[in-house]
């Protein structure tokens, strides 16, 4: 089938093209335009419409047992939904499976990574993202606080050793990338540590954090591996400490691609009169000049939300913050986590300011394909929310008019009311969409050449942006209609992009051992096979580098 | 050699006859409940979408022995380890209630049969065990650990755990079932734990006394690190809450005649809506290896459709019923494990002609649905 979408004003920053023109989509990717006389079976006419591949969003907590635990946390939220739909708190979270593929879908989103997945629950992940309709998934396997890898650091093991064990445990998890989180500090956190910096030591290692995410950095490049290593760094939240682990670890990228998750978390300073001040400008400008690391944001926005983390140390420091007050915390192997509700308020000068720096980080940092838009989702705010960030960073009437009902102790604290970027259509689809690709090594998506998955969103232009990427015209998945007028039309099953990096055989006979000794458990239950997923040929492979 | 797989009012009938004929007892019943759910992850997903297609309500046949924890849960939060954390890391165990191990016998040999090997102050000590309610048979703990028990009547628990709780943080309390020695003793060994742990199971406990545990956990934390681990059955009705959780945002007790999951523990309890008459057509899948409970004890209030992986002579015989291959031994699955924590794949024992050509829960449960909902499209057209 041949679909003609015509005239539109296509902005494909990866093949330099923003200006009004035709696309074709047939068997499922973009073509060329027929040159044989073929006929269009379908033609579209997005005369006045913007034409983009489909957003792809690298870091969203959307499957995952702690996310399920979220769900059972909390179902006074979900159940308020039912009656009272855009009223009540978490109303618009897509909280189950089959909402998260729609309202993404039904945004333009085609591609959403869940950046944590534990070794030893890749197998629940995997089940929940089975179940997710329409968008292709992916997958961060969580490393770092795991006692084999900490050990054979501190044995003195080869990197090609450890890079076998890297490379076994994304194979098996089915992950697409590795991510620490809190390199060490769960450990720390088992040892009854509770404050844990870069340069610490983990007990009973005698390893630092810095050497684990040295260790895990070299590792991911040496295999090849598309996507940098995914650094949730130290003392997320934290006053003071936040921006200094976070300093530390851009420093510690010394050449090598390095990214860093939900940053505005970390750009707090202990200024003023409550101790909370923000260091957007001083961060925006160190990731400004160092161009090997990227970033994404972590935005916050205003209302019930859920914080799911597997950074256990700091969602346990976090309890007293809990609104409801209940939380779970999770001892598990390795890096454990935890669930805290959570409830940002406007009137609240922290959260307000939370808000400013994310926003000033957005706006302060250059590049657009160095930067990610993400709101952590859940943690900063559902990915529902998205829609609303794309009118502020679009629009800074949009900005003015949130900052005049901001508490004026927060605009003095903020850079924010003196940036007059505004971000184009153009570095919206970089930040989006072309980036992401390139970040990912998923070079099949993120733009609109000839062979890319025929994943496209088409918008509706309008004064207010948030209701432009609200409801997408339409959106195309693997070249088939999904969605039309912000509404989906078609339930389609999207897949899950993993990469295989090879290990030595004599890893896998390693960890049977290593599982079945210390375990007491068969080295097969870490590992996902195909038929265990419940869908059919459900993992794409992507290319590692050569 | 296919055998038999599918009966109507007990004579034999074709797998697509007696679809058919679950498909229409479905469709005139005024509510339906799916439930049993004893079956793999496959089963669980493919009876969610057949309640939500039917209108009908959700439970697991054993949900009673999960929900205290899941009210304690979302009640008021809690601090849950890994089977595998404590067999490695945990030197002092809390075990609560004389039924603690009784549906989990498997798990303090896997729990136990080691020492810790991780941390730096619980790596190779000898594990200490307090059992409180311990009751008069112990069942033997694998070496190396020390073990004591401390007497208490299981009604007791929640006021021994409340002066325990009380003695740790250093309030006054008031006298209880245990004498002060013992609660202080047990108060001071608790906070004296480099990393510990509470085992309790969900089932024999209520959700105050697990909260009130889970309370007493978070409380030890302030000063040391503790933790808690639910003993929970194998009969898969824990990831049948996860599969709910997941696809409906709720844990089991849910209906679907409003034409959205409507999540309440009472209304929705299974058993509950058979004995008041809520529910006029029941859905009962019994499909695991080694299942001994597959008649229902309702058996005989409703009509029955039912999908059971051993043949047995039901009191009160199923209207209709299907002979189901059995999850993990006649097709490969995924299963819930207690002592992995999580869902683990597991291969078929046997397969082909052993398994009697028999259809998987999940495929007679999507047979069912897609028939349904033919049904309903033809009667809208």
């Amino acid at each position: 089938m041949l679909t003609h979408l015509k005239n539109g004003h296509v902005v494909d920053p990866a093949n330099d093209r923003d200006a009004v023109g035709d696309l074709y989509l047939a068997d499922g990717v973009v073509v060329d335009a027929p040159t044989d006389g073929r006929r269009p079976d379908e033609t579209i006419d997005c005369k006045g419409l913007i034409v983009m591949a489909g957003a792809i969003d690298i870091h969203s907590h959307i499957a995952s047992g702690h996310v399920n635990t979220a769900r059972l946390l909390l179902p006074e939220y979900h159940r308020a939904f039912q009656s009272r739909p855009g009223a009540t708190g978490l109303s618009k979270v897509g909280w189950t499976t089959e909402e998260t593929g729609l309202r993404y879908a039904e945004m333009g989103f085609t591609t959403v990574v869940e950046p944590a997945m534990a070794p030893s629950s890749a197998l629940h992940s995997h089940l929940e993202l089975a179940d997710i309709p329409i968008i292709d998934k992916a997958t961060l396997v969580v490393l770092g606080n795991d006692d084999f890898l900490m050990a054979m650091i501190r044995d003195g093991e080869s990197e090609s050793a450890i890079a076998d064990y890297v490379a076994w445990t994304v194979s098996a998890s089915r992950a697409l990338g590795v991510k620490c989180i809190n390199a060490g500090g769960s450990a720390a956190f088992k040892e009854n540590v509770r404050k844990f910096d870069f340069d610490d030591i983990v007990p009973d290692y005698g390893v630092s954090s810095r050497r684990i995410v040295k260790t895990l950095q070299g590792a991911v490049n040496g295999l090849g591996i598309p996507h940098p290593l995914h650094v949730h760094c130290n003392n997320l939240g934290v006053p003071g400490d936040s921006a200094s682990s976070a300093e530390a670890t851009i420093g510690a990228a010394e050449g090598l691609p390095m990214h860093l998750a939900h940053i505005q978390f970390y750009g707090y300073g202990t200024e003023g009169k409550r101790g909370f001040s923000s260091v957007g400008q001083r961060l925006a400008d160190l990731v400004n000049r160092t161009p090997e690391v990227t970033v994404d944001i972590g935005q916050v926005m205003f209302g019930q939300t859920v914080t799911i983390s597997s950074d256990e140390m700091r969602q346990f420091a976090g309890r007293p913050q809990a609104s409801p007050g209940k939380t779970i915390i999770f001892d598990h192997e390795a890096n454990g986590g935890g669930v805290v509700p959570m409830e940002y308020k406007q009137k609240s000068f922290f959260n307000a300011l939370q808000w400013a720096i994310g926003l000033e980080l957005f706006l302060l940092i250059e590049d657009p394909s160095r930067v990610f838009f993400t709101t952590d989702h859940p943690n900063g705010a559902p990915f529902t929310s998205y829609p609303d960030i794309f009118a502020l960073l679009m629009d800074r009437g949009v900005r003015q008019l949130w900052l005049d009902a901001l508490p004026k102790s927060v605009v003095r604290m903020t850079s924010l009311p003196e940036i007059t970027r505004e971000y184009t259509l153009r570095e919206i689809a970089t930040m989006t969409r072309a980036a992401p690709a390139r970040l990912l090594g998923t070079s099949d998506r993120g733009h609109l050449g000839a062979g890319a998955v025929g994943d496209v969103a088409i918008y509706r232009p309008g004064h207010d942006k948030a209701e432009m990427f609200g409801r997408a015209a339409y959106v195309f998945k693997d070249g088939a209609l999904v969605v039309k007028d912000g509404t989906v039309v078609n339930r389609t099953k999207g897949r899950t992009l993993t990469v295989r990096p090879e290990a030595d055989k004599a890893m896998a006979k390693r960890l049977d051992r290593y599982f079945d000794e210390r375990f007491g458990l068969p080295s097969r239950w870490f590992e996902v096979p195909d038929c265990a997923v419940g869908q059919e040929d459900p993992f794409k492979v992507m290319p590692c580098r050569t | 050699m296919v055998l038999q797989n599918a009966w109507i009012d007990g004579k034999p009938a074709s797998t697509e006859e007696a679809v058919s004929a679950a498909a229409e007892l479905i469709g005139r019943s005024r509510l339906p409940l799916v439930t049993g759910l004893s079956t793999d992850i496959a089963g669980i997903k493919a009876a969610v979408a057949l309640a939500q297609i039917a209108g009908g309500a959700i439970d697991h046949a054993a949900s009673k022995g999960i929900y205290p924890l899941i009210s304690a849960m979302r009640d008021s939060g809690m601090m849950l380890a890994a089977p595998s954390e404590i067999r490695r890391r945990a030197d002092r165990v809390l075990v609560v209630g004389d039924d603690a191990f009784e549906d989990a016998p498997d798990m303090p040999d896997y729990l136990f049969d080691m020492t810790p090997d991780l941390g730096e102050a619980t790596r190779g000590v000898e594990r200490q065990i307090l059992w409180l309610c311990a009751g008069d048979d112990m069942p033997d703990l694998p070496e190396p650990v020390a073990l004591h028990g401390i007497d208490c009547a299981g009604d007791d628990l929640l006021d021994a755990l409340s002066a325990i709780r009380a003695e740790c943080a250093g309030h006054q309390h008031g006298a209880g079932p245990l004498p002060a020695p013992t609660v202080q003793f047990v108060a001071e060994w608790l906070k004296d734990a480099a990393f510990g742990c509470a085992i309790f199971a969900p089932a024999g406990l209520d959700s105050l006394a697990i909260e009130m545990l889970a309370g007493l956990v978070f409380d030890l934390n302030a000063e040391t690190r503790f933790t808690s681990l639910p003993m929970l059955r194998s009969d898969q009705a824990f990831a049948a809450v996860q599969a709910t959780t997941w696809a409906t945002g709720f844990p089991l007790r849910s209906g679907f005649g409003r034409g959205y999951p409507d999540h309440d523990p009472h209304l929705y309890r299974g058993e509950r809506l058979i004995a008041d008459g809520e529910a006029d057509l029941a859905v009962h899948v019994a499909a695991l290896d080694g299942q001994d409970e597959i008649e229902p004890e309702w058996s005989g209030a409703v009509p029955v459709v039912a999908l059971c992986g051993e043949a047995t002579d039901w009191t009160h015989p199923p209207k209709i019923a299907f002979a189901v291959a059995t999850a993990g031994r006649d097709h490969d699955s995924v299963l819930y494990d207690n002592r992995f924590g999580g869902f683990v794949p597991v291969a078929a024992s046997q397969t082909g002609e052993d398994a009697g050509g028999r259809m998987t829960a999940a495929a007679v449960l999507a047979a069912i649905a897609a028939h349904l909902g033919q049904t309903t499209t033809e009667a809208a057209a």
